[in-house]
């Protein structure tokens, strides 16, 4: 029998350098504190954020959406995996009625970049992305492969009647579940009003790995 | 007794091959780094998605739900388990009053397939799942009848109008997941009183040997 200790610790933490062994930190009730790892990734400069619309500069979405135009995307090259963690959209001002916006993935690069973007790196100073990004094209001008039930993958989909709802922020959503984007691959997001293009802000964040270190 | 030591490393990090042993990484205040269970299976290839409508061609849902009649299915072959993992349905245009839509679970397989959907894993290049899967509009897929005592409910919505602030009817991660392990299916429903409601919809599972889980 082998009884493990954790090593109680909320306050006064110490820091330790990489390449160092260190106590397992807990709580003062043995509990494992733990990092998640999406938090591990960025701090590692692993995760970027690709974005649309910029302090009192909104995007203009689509007339409603349509299968092969999205507003922004970024791919996994061959020999990188992209997942997705995070996606966010809020409408400013609505065009017409009913916005939908949903972020989808598929198995093949983007078809055309329309305004390539070098995506941000989440951390600070950290290194640029391996794989391309587009974004900064209003209505749908990035283009990606046709939607088949087949190939194409949903990560989030959503819908709001006006912008007078409790809810216009259409898209807030931390991805769970996640899709796991081997390269060639790519994960999109579109946006489309009825009737006439909504002005929204947007932002995706995704993790890039080397397609051998994760698969 | 023997006091837990784990390897800070927020840098770098080695990523070792499988089948190798590997230090126990943390950040830099001994704090362990977590991948998530869910993360792993997605990873490991057993990750799959059903889906509803495609881009300008949602599906329309029942006249109101009925009993075995549903839109969407996946079953758990015998020797499988499948855990509902996350579903999402939203309205694309409401067609009478009252959408509803509710995910469901129960210890039999489809009953009748309808149109047979090929699951999306969602490893690209991942593996085929071993269960089948069916979609059809307005409740073409026909599962065993709703009883008390055999049929557990994953998640239940309803919406008054597409006027509404959430017309996002459905969109939940199940923390508290059903094992389901087969025979037995996962099936959705969405039902409008008096005319059927167009939607978009999906939702995603994990498919494991039942003696992998149980």
């Amino acid at each position: 029998m082998v009884e493990s200790r954790v090593y109680a610790k909320q306050q006064g933490v110490p820091r330790y350098s990489d390449d160092t062994w260190v106590a397992l930190r807990a709580s003062r009730d043995g509990s494992p504190i733990g990092m998640p790892w999406q938090v591990a990734l960025t701090i590692e400069g692993k995760a970027f954020q690709i974005r649309q619309g910029n302090l009192t500069t909104p995007v203009t979405g689509r007339v409603d959406i349509t299968d092969t135009l999205s507003e922004m995307a970024a791919e996994a090259a061959s020999g990188y995996t992209l997942i997705p963690m995070y996606v966010n959209c809020e409408i400013e001002a609505l065009g017409g009625t009913l916005p939908q916006a949903c972020l989808k993935s598929v198995g093949a690069v983007i078809t055309t970049l329309g305004t390539q973007v070098v995506p941000m790196n989440l951390r600070v100073g950290g290194p640029a992305a391996a794989g391309r990004a587009a974004a900064g094209a209003t209505a749908g001008l990035v283009v990606v492969a046709a939607e088949l039930n087949t190939t194409t993958r949903v990560i989030v989909s959503g819908h709001t009647s006006a912008i007078g709802d409790a809810q216009p922020t259409i898209l807030d959503h931390q991805v769970e579940v996640p899709h796991i984007l081997v390269g060639p691959a790519s994960v999109y997001f579109q946006i489309g009003t009825v009737t006439t293009g909504s002005t929204y802000f947007a932002f995706l964040n995704y993790a890039e790995l080397l397609t051998n270190d994760i698969t | 007794m023997v006091d837990q030591r784990v390897y800070a490393k927020q840098q770098s990090a080695p990523r070792a091959s499988d089948d190798t042993w590997a230090a126990l990484r943390s950040s830099r205040d001994g704090s362990p780094i977590l991948f998530p269970w869910y993360f792993a299976l997605a990873v490991e290839g057993k990750c799959f998605q059903v889906r509803l409508g495609t881009i300008t061609a949602p599906l329309t849902g029942d006249v109101d739900v009925t009993d075995t009649a549903a839109e969407a299915a996946a079953e758990a072959a015998t020797g499988m388990t499948i855990l509902p993992l996350y579903a999402n349905v939203d309205i694309e245009l409401l067609g009478g009053t009252l959408p509803q839509v509710c995910l469901k679970s129960v210890n039999a397989v489809i009953t009748t397939l309808g149109t047979q959907f090929i699951p999306l894993n969602l490893l690209i290049g991942g593996p085929a799942a071993q269960g089948r899967a069916a979609v059809a509009a307005a409740g073409g897929v026909a599962v065993a009848a709703e009883v008390n005592t055999t049929t557990r409910v994953l998640a239940s919505g309803h919406t008054s109008a597409i006027g509404d602030a959430m017309p996002n009817i459905l969109d939940q991660l199940f923390e508290v997941p059903h094992v389901l392990v087969g025979p037995a299916s996962v099936y959705l429903q969405v039902g409008t009183v008096t005319t059927g409601t167009a939607y978009f919809g999906f939702f995603n599972y994990a498919e494991i040997a039942t003696n992998d889980i149980t």
